[in-house]
């Protein structure tokens, strides 16, 4: 073993490398098995989260003051250009939001009609994107939005395209939400096109999941949209997923092979919405 | 064993704790600041390569049990598995201990081929503790930092290496 020693001891006391190794190793796989079992750990984070959350506000400051300065050199005619294109994108909007209004209603008669269940108006919260871990493999990120905020664990998270993941650690300021893509999160869809009700699983690959233990015969196409089914009572229904980008009904599995794109995407500072769900205690680890 | 420290031009310098404990703060403060999504792959770990320099030119303050617990404050501000990060740390440095003479007396671009090793191995742990947990899939990209991190270590070496001072103890 080498001496590990400024000061040139001539029989240095101590713990060796070797056995100091050893210690740390049964005290890794103590927190390990800890955290990842019986997720004992929660309190420590919640701490440790409260001291990181202004030095993470500290260190998006350069990358916000650039924002600032490069959007104040801004050019008239780009401004134009935006200023109609939005205009236009909210004479569409706006019409499409009348014809929902008056089809809402009417969804609402029809369902007092057949003494069906209610739906309820969703409530959200615009937050954003504070941090991404360095290994990319987590897939998560980390929002400016915690339990001060209102903030639960289970709570979807959604963007202006679609299903983004779910709220898995909430803590005082800040809060962990896991993507749709990762190896342990799980959704509950709809194929808009035929009705069809299935699941669909990460894989731990970036903008990749699978729908499994569909049968070989089963309808779905490649381009077909996967909406949120709302039979968990986790995500509310009718968010857009995924779409299908391969649709393998012909192999020698037991199960049709459906892979398919999440429609949601992350980066940093861009806004996203935490939906509150009426009944959201069914919470997933 | 080895008694005493090889002589040499750079022996009379070192760094005061405070330049120590200010370039872990930067480099962790590195390690949390935002980074384009697209190449994420290549994001080097500031905090671990700033870890191995320490480990090198003052292994007398810097030991596996302080970098155990820079890994596992790296595992709280990702948010991942708590000890992941925390043991593969503690490896790497372990390792660079059994190498640290030799690395001493390297000049900082022949350490760089060494240091790819180590965070290779910081890699492999890594995955190794992901494995084990239920993560399966890790792509070949998963290494491209690696090469960034390698790339990252000349210009810490130069940046840190204009930090040292006299050392006053060897003065007196």
């Amino acid at each position: 073993m080498s001496v590990s020693d400024p000061h040139l001891a001539l029989f240095p006391r101590g713990l060796s490398a070797g056995s100091k190794l050893l210690i740390y190793l049964l005290l890794s796989i103590a927190v390990i098995t800890a955290d990842t079992e019986f997720h004992a750990l929660n309190r420590f984070r919640a701490a440790v989260n409260v001291l990181l959350y202004p030095l993470q506000n500290i260190v998006q400051t350069p990358w916000l003051t650039y924002n600032r300065v490069t959007s104040f050199f801004v050019k008239q005619a780009q401004l134009q250009r935006e200023n109609s294109a939005l205009r236009q994108s909210f004479i569409q909007y706006s019409l499409s939001t009348q014809r929902y209004a008056i089809l809402e209603q009417e969804n609402q008669r029809l369902r007092t009609l057949f003494r069906l269940q209610q739906h309820l108006p969703l409530s959200t919260q615009a937050a954003e994107i504070l941090s991404i871990p360095r290994d990319p493999y987590q897939h998560q990120f980390t929002l400016n939005r915690g339990s001060a905020q209102g903030v639960q664990s289970g709570q979807a998270i959604i963007d202006e395209t679609g299903l983004l993941g779910q709220v898995t650690r909430v803590y005082p300021y800040s809060s962990d939400v896991t993507l749709v893509t990762n190896k342990d999160q799980s959704v509950p869809v709809l194929v808009q096109r035929t009705g069809l009700r299935a699941v669909l699983f990460g894989t731990g690959v970036d903008g990749l999941t699978e729908i499994r233990y569909l049968p070989h015969n089963t309808d779905i196409r490649n381009g077909d949209l996967l909406v949120t089914s709302g039979l968990d009572g986790v995500y509310p229904a009718g968010l857009a997923v995924a779409r299908v980008i391969q649709a393998d009904t012909g192999g020698s599995s037991a199960f049709a092979t459906i892979l398919c794109k999440p429609v949601g995407a992350i980066d940093y500072h861009r806004l996203v919405l935490i939906v509150a769900t009426p009944a959201s205690d069914g919470v997933k680890h | 064993m080895q008694f005493v420290h090889p002589k040499g031009p750079s022996m009379p310098l070192s760094h005061r704790r405070s330049v120590i404990v200010a370039s872990l703060f930067i480099a962790f403060l590195l390690n949390i600041s935002p980074w384009p999504v697209a190449s994420l792959w290549l994001r080097p770990d500031f905090l671990l390569l700033v870890t191995l320099y320490w480990v090198i030119y003052q292994p007398g303050s810097f030991g596996i049990g302080t970098a155990w617990l820079l890994g596992l404050l790296v595992d709280v501000a990702d948010g991942g598995r708590l000890g992941q990060q925390a043991l593969g740390y503690a490896v790497t440095v372990f390792v660079l201990l059994l190498l640290q003479r030799r690395m001493f007396n390297f000049p900082p671009w022949q350490q760089a081929l060494p240091i790819a090793g180590l965070l290779l191995i910081h890699q492999l742990v890594t995955i190794l503790v992901a494995t084990f947990v239920g993560d399966t899939r890790y792509p070949l990209a998963y290494f491209a930092s690696i090469l960034t991190g390698t790339a990252c270590w000349l210009p810490l070496c130069l940046l840190l290496h204009r930090l040292r001072t006299p050392n006053t103890a060897e003065a007196k």
